[in-house]
């Protein structure tokens, strides 16, 4: 990592030339990857990432540049390269605090002091319960990662943040084979914690999860099309609001009125069933970090209450063409990019029914258990899930298991059309993937139920 | 921090001297510039200039990697230490370090764009979002325009003597509209790839994408069920690049393709042939060597709907007794050797998109599909994905439909291929660099109301 004074005259130099604001920000990131394909270990890599990013940025306009050479000499010739694109500026900024902060995710077993057998041991943990499951059960690919990401983020605010951030996954994918046809079954628990994660989660249990599903699939039949009620379980089910919704909530996508839901702050844009929240702040939790890439405190944003539109998530830059403050949602993949808005752990929170009311309340539709991921164009709110498995439900009960089904839809209809939201809320881990990079994103909500989605299937209308 | 060159020299000089049977080093470097215009300004400006160093070893017959970012004396150790401990756990058969193939083809390098005056980028990207806007009063905004072009090279040394070393560069340009008329929203989005500014025709450009946004007002969802379809030559270059991993021999051999046991049969209409060209002067992917130094070279991999040959690197051609094809591949530094395409394409056919419009007479045109990430599996093929188009009529478009799903399998899609259009394109590159023409498909599900 870099000295504060290498740091100091960079943001100096920076607003010397031009600009009236400047940002550097340093990663060292050690990662980790082992992967298991049919009960063998395929593949193992261990990298240094390491890079500095200097932003430099005029009223709205920005500037991005950055290395891998940490050399005092070439960071002041990239910073006054960098700030002299802009028209000299006389701001004087204020000088680099320290900020002192509580730890919100401690680490108890650090990856670095766990050895690669002890790993190649968990892996095969999981591998075997998979295969064990069925005969159907072809194909098992286990991947298990860990990175420990040391960032410093200094700007020429006084901020100056270093941070450490820790996590783990592991990615089970199950493939069943019958009569030439393939299904898959998947599932990535992992955690801002280090190897302490799997001792309080039950891996051999989530590989047959993915065993389970995939078996389930391939005896499914195809799901049905065309429009009906859709009920989707908690925890990956709130991937739907994560695309549908929380993208358009991004200032990223606000501030240049690119959201179908700009502009419409105090507005009620949901059902009033609807209260869904934004917490980068939950001990431990996947999209959890005590910082923002930005040097911003996490924070705990209530997005939507009651149906109303309540706030965005707002980075700095954005936050400047809004005319609002920071969010704490400033992110990025790496310091190859510049930060901008992006979700944490974004859910829809608990309400009043069981997830067995809300079966047992349906008389017809298609009950999603696992969601598969999916994308939205923010402009138009216009989404696609894939369903990774699925069933038919018929006088409130849970029928037959159907396969490749398709939700489509706009974000801002199917808020309205959530009707019975569960008390089940539960979180799940992703990637989510912007013009900041891809970064760890935790999605949630409890079971809830829209009374009217577009189902895409090969099996024919109801 | 230490001059590159040294630094990699050390690395393997210490390798030899730690037990290391055979070692190699791979460079990846880049320069990069891009910037976005947003209502004729610059708002964003970025140039970088990045390498990154990785490092694979034999160690008692097996393969080891590591790889760093960071140019230091003090983690060549570390670097070896990574490489030593992943080695030992590695249970697959190892690969194997190349002492080179007997000749390459020499290709062109660098045509400069790179080094290309930045105001006259700029300057072309100005032009273009300015027609837009005059083009049609109902565009909005213009959500992405970007301009991005680099410079990137690749070199391999190891042990046995070989150094090879290639150097590419290409520039393009992405641009997203958002066209809205008494409260309802259309987007589109239009990209092309070049070596030369004056390939960009700035009108042409600014036309299509401000037709392909304002021609989707009135668009409605259609009943569901099974229709003839055209897939524009963009859809159907997203759908090939999705798929394009099932023709790797580590996918086959893993029990991960759909291709798996079908080398000679017919699995396409005989009308498909596609091609993966290393030479090709269009394609982003060109070059001379792949990721593990061997020579690359021209195939044809479905010949008139025959498969010919999967994609293999040295690892997977040894387990099939056959010749590595040259497709070993690395994304970058961070990434073990694996397969890719290099530029792939669906060899094009005569009817001009007019003709393919008569020859559906009555169905639909695909002009963009979401949800491939998701909602098409590699290994069965299935894919059920969001898409927006036209409703045809005696050969003529006759209405804009949207929200609707299109499912099929892909083995069936290349099966169900009447007609190939004239109107080839490149795709965006991603591991591989894509290319088709538009194609009709006798029929397809679709669900809409």
């Amino acid at each position: 990592m870099l000295n504060k004074s290498v740091i100091e005259d960079t943001i100096n130099t920076a607003l010397e030339n031009g600009g009236d604001f400047a940002e550097v920000f340093v990663e060292n990131k050690v990662t980790n990857s082992i992967n298991l394909v049919n009960g063998k270990i395929d593949s193992a890599n261990t990298g240094i990432d390491y890079g500095v990013g200097i932003r430099v940025i005029n009223q709205t306009n920005e500037i991005y540049v950055y290395t891998n050479n940490d050399q005092r000499d070439n960071l002041l010739k990239l910073a006054r390269k960098a700030a002299s694109m802009f028209e000299q500026r006389d701001i004087k900024n204020e000088s680099l605090q320290y900020i002192d902060y509580n730890n919100l995710h401690p680490i108890t077993i650090w990856p670095k002091d766990v050895n690669q057998n002890q790993k190649v041991e968990l892996i095969k943990k999981a591998y075997q319960k998979a295969d064990d499951y069925d005969d159907l059960i072809t194909q098992v690919l286990v991947g298990l990662s860990d990175y420990t990401q040391n960032v410093q983020i200094a700007n020429s605010n006084g901020v100056f943040v270093e941070d450490e951030r820790t996590r783990v996954r592991m990615g089970i994918q199950a493939v069943a084979t019958l009569k030439g046809e393939k299904q898959t079954g998947y599932l990535g628990p992992g955690s801002h914690m280090g190897f302490e994660f799997f001792d309080e989660i039950d891996i051999e249990e989530k590989a047959r999860e993915a065993a389970r599903m995939a078996v389930t699939m391939i005896k499914a039949g195809h799901a049905p099309q065309g429009k009906m009620p859709v009920i989707i379980d908690n925890k990956f089910g709130g991937v739907i609001f994560h695309e549908a919704c929380g993208h358009g909530l991004e200032a990223t996508s606000v501030a240049k009125n690119n959201s179908v839901f700009a502009n419409k702050l105090g507005e009620k844009i949901a059902s009033e069933k609807v209260t869904a929240i934004d917490d980068g702040t939950l001990p431990n939790a996947w999209g959890s970090q005590n910082f923002d890439d930005e040097g911003h405190p996490a924070q705990r944003n209530v997005l939507i209450k009651d149906g109303v539109l309540k706030g965005y998530m707002v980075d700095f830059l954005n936050g400047r063409r809004l005319d609002m403050e920071s969010t704490g949602s400033g992110r990025r993949q790496s310091y190859r990019y510049s930060p901008t808005s992006r979700m944490t752990n974004t859910f829809i929170d608990n309400g009043q029914y069981s997830p067995e009311e809300i079966i047992s309340q349906t008389e017809y539709g298609l009950y999603a258990k696992h969601m598969g991921g999916g994308s939205v164009n923010p402009a138009t709110g216009e989404f696609n899930f894939n369903v990774r498995e699925g069933y038919i439900v018929e006088n409130g009960e849970v029928k037959k298991p159907v396969r490749g089904a398709t939700l489509i839809g706009k974000g801002a209809d199917i808020l309205k059309k959530i009707d019975m939201v569960g008390n089940n809320l539960d979180i799940a881990e992703g990637m989510c993937g912007s013009i900041s990079g891809s970064v760890p994103a935790g999605v949630g909500q409890p079971t809830i139920r829209v009374s009217e989605l577009t189902v895409g299937g090969r099996g024919g209308s109801q | 921090m230490m001059e590159l060159n040294e630094f990699m020299e050390k690395v393997l000089t210490k390798a030899g001297k730690n037990d290391f049977e055979n070692s190699e080093i791979y460079l990846n470097k880049s320069e990069n510039f891009e910037f976005r215009l947003y209502k004729g300004e610059v708002d964003y400006y970025e140039e970088n200039e990045e390498y990154g160093v990785a490092f694979r070893g034999e160690f008692n017959n097996k393969m080891g990697y590591s790889y760093t970012e960071k140019i230091d004396e003090d983690v060549i150790d570390n670097i070896l230490k990574n490489a030593k401990n992943n080695a030992l756990i590695m249970d697959e058969e190892q690969e194997e370090i190349f002492g080179g193939s007997k000749e390459y083809k020499s290709l062109p390098t660098l045509t400069g764009i790179y080094e290309y005056d930045r105001a006259k980028k700029i300057e072309l990207l100005k032009r273009i979002e300015k027609y837009i806007y005059e083009l049609d009063e109902r565009i909005r905004n213009i959500n992405y325009c970007i301009y991005a072009d680099e410079k990137t090279g690749e070199q391999i040394i190891n042990n046995k003597n070989l150094n090879l070393n290639y150097e590419n560069d290409i520039a393009y340009i992405y641009l997203s509209v958002i066209a809205e008329e008494e409260g309802e929203v259309h987007t589109a989005s239009h990209y092309q790839l070049f070596r030369d500014l004056s390939e960009v025709k700035p009108k042409q450009f600014a036309n299509k994408i401000v037709q392909d946004a304002v021609s989707q007002f009135g668009a409605e969802t259609i009943k569901s069920g099974q229709y003839p379809i055209i897939l524009r030559n963009e859809v159907f270059i997203d759908i090939l690049s999705t798929f394009s991993s099932t023709l790797s021999a580590e996918n086959v051999q893993k029990g991960l393709s759909l291709f798996k046991d079908k080398i000679g049969e017919q699995v396409a209409d005989q009308q498909v042939t596609i091609v993966d060209d290393p030479f090709y002067e269009k394609g982003y992917r060109r070059t001379p060597f792949d990721s593990e130094g061997v020579a690359a070279r021209f195939k044809e991999v479905i010949k008139e709907g025959k498969l010919t040959t999967y994609l293999h690197n040295l690892k997977t051609a040894q387990k099939d007794n056959t010749k590595s094809t040259g497709n070993a591949y690395r994304s970058s530094h961070k990434s073990k050797i694996s397969i890719s395409p290099t530029n792939m394409y669906l060899k094009k056919g005569e009817y001009t998109f007019d003709e393919l419009l008569t020859e559906l007479k009555e169905g639909l045109v695909i002009e963009e599909v979401q949800g491939l990430h998701s909602g098409a599996n590699q290994v069965s093929g299935d894919f059920s994905l969001s898409a927006r188009g036209f409703y045809v009529e005696n050969g003529e478009v006759e209405k804009p439909v949207e929200q609707i799903t299109i499912s099929g399998n892909f083995l069936q899609l290349l099966k169900d291929i009447q007609y190939i259009g004239s109107d080839f394109k490149m795709g965006l590159p991603g591991s591989g660099h894509i290319g088709s023409a538009s194609v009709v498909i006798e029929s397809i599900d679709v669900s809409g109301s």
